[in-house]
């Protein structure tokens, strides 16, 4: 009985695995990552921008507000975006 | 003390001739070459007419007062002009030295030109159009807004639970940009995602409320009743891209890595090279849709894409080859590709920003 109650009294370690399809994609940056703001060229609308490891598809920077959302490289923000 | 085998590596042991081949049939379920599909051209560079709903009459009507006219008064006239567009392919290529000593120790066992002949044709050359292509698709920069619309929710594991206006609602989202490619004169006919993505969008609770309607049992969300359920709007295609890519170093532990990311869902026209159609409102052979997946071969004197790729064609298109190196006496596999997404027609393009999460 002794032996059992040891058994029993072993506590189930709690450990966190990431999902494997955060592991296998690098996301695009989460709310809090954004660290500026910029506006649009063409018409003035403001975003918020992140700078961050290439994606996939060899992309850096991304430009997001309420409604719309953008990703590209450095060449392409600067043609399409000005910083505030 | 018994007869035995001492041990099984020394026992009498079958040799066969078969080989373990780790990631076989992870080719498999490619979906580029149904968005934009093969289109090979004669030279490294094409060049065709572009006509363009702005400068040709595209979806004009003439039920205005002014094309009204009395007998013997002159017709209103219109004018229109020709744009154009060149699609320039790429050429790139790579090779591996399979030494002939190395090909007659594994004689008999393992056909390694064979293998890496396979592997070069099938797979690395399968893998890497899925690649340009997907990165083609999912790109701000070949839609005609220039910008993706963002999930009314986000796509978020939390979300997927909750029904209603606060959850994830794809069905919705893909239909507003349904709406608006065709506001914007074209009618769109695929939708595309990548696999965790539909793993979200077939297990939110507001698609099993769409797809289940009302007078349906209790059913679970796959790609035939999904589909089945943008129908209605003129979705014929739902293309999941499920395939993954090594980019880790040459013998390090793989890295796979998805090649359709989960940033966005494409909405979209599937590209198309036909014949004309009077039903089509045009009759002139078309190159309609978002693109082609151009590549470079069947060289030929003249204008018209060539079919028969054999007398006069040289390597320029996507292939796979062999030939002897006798000083290093070795056989060398060689792979060529020349493949090019070619977007012909970004209005054919919308994206959602899923904020995969």
């Amino acid at each position: 009985m002794a032996e059992e109650k040891k058994i029993n009294s072993v506590k189930i370690p709690e450990v966190e695995v990431s999902p494997v399809a955060d592991a296998s994609c690098p996301p695009p940056p989460i709310d809090d990552q954004f660290k500026g703001l910029c506006k649009r060229v063409s018409d003035g609308m403001e975003f918020a921008y992140a700078i961050h490891e290439a994606d996939t598809y060899g992309r850096t920077h991304t430009a997001k507000n309420s409604s719309l959302f953008w990703q590209g490289v450095e060449s392409e923000f600067r043609q399409l975006f000005d910083k505030k | 003390m018994p007869v035995f085998t001492p041990t099984s590596g020394t026992g009498p042991r079958q040799e066969l001739a078969l080989a373990i081949v780790e990631g076989e049939g992870a080719v498999e379920n490619l979906i580029g070459d149904k968005i934009m599909p093969d289109f090979p051209i004669d030279k490294r560079t094409a060049h065709l007419p572009k006509l363009t709903l702005a400068n040709t009459q595209g979806m004009r009507m003439i039920a205005d007062n002014k094309f009204l006219r009395a007998p013997g008064t002159k017709y209103e006239r219109m004018v229109a002009s020709v744009s154009d567009a060149t699609m320039s392919t790429n050429v790139r290529g790579a090779e591996i030295v399979v030494p002939n000593e190395v090909s007659m120790e594994w004689a008999e066992y393992l056909d390694l030109l064979a293998f890496f002949s396979a592997r070069f044709g099938q797979e690395i050359s399968g893998l890497t159009k899925e690649y340009l292509i997907a990165q083609t698709v999912f790109n701000v920069s070949n839609t005609f807004a220039g910008v993706a619309t963002n999930a009314a929710v986000a796509y978020t594991a939390a979300n997927r639970d909750i029904q209603g206006a606060l959850g994830m609602n794809p069905i919705q989202d893909i239909i507003a940009r349904v709406r608006y490619l065709k506001s914007i004169g074209e009618a769109p006919d695929f939708v595309a995602m990548s696999g965790p993505v539909w793993e979200r969008v077939r297990t939110c609770q507001n698609t099993l409320a769409f797809v289940r309607g009302i007078f349906v049992g209790i059913s679970e969300v796959n790609q035939t009743n999904f589909l089945g359920a943008l129908a209605e709007y003129g979705i014929k295609d739902l293309l999941i891209g499920d395939s993954y890519y090594n980019n880790a170093a040459d013998g390090a532990t793989p890295s796979l890595v998805q090649l359709w990311s989960n940033t966005y869902i494409a909405v979209g026209r599937k590209g198309k090279a036909g014949v004309g159609s009077e039903k089509d409102g045009v009759s002139v052979p078309t190159l309609g849709g978002f693109g082609v997946n151009a590549f470079w071969t069947g060289f030929k004197v003249g204008g018209v894409p060539s079919v028969e790729t054999g007398a006069l064609s040289f390597a320029g298109g996507n292939y796979v080859e062999t030939y002897p190196q006798m000083e290093i006496n070795s056989m060398v596999v060689r792979v060529g590709m020349s493949s090019l997404p070619f977007v012909g027609n970004n209005r054919c393009l919308a994206l959602i920003a899923t904020n995969y999460a």
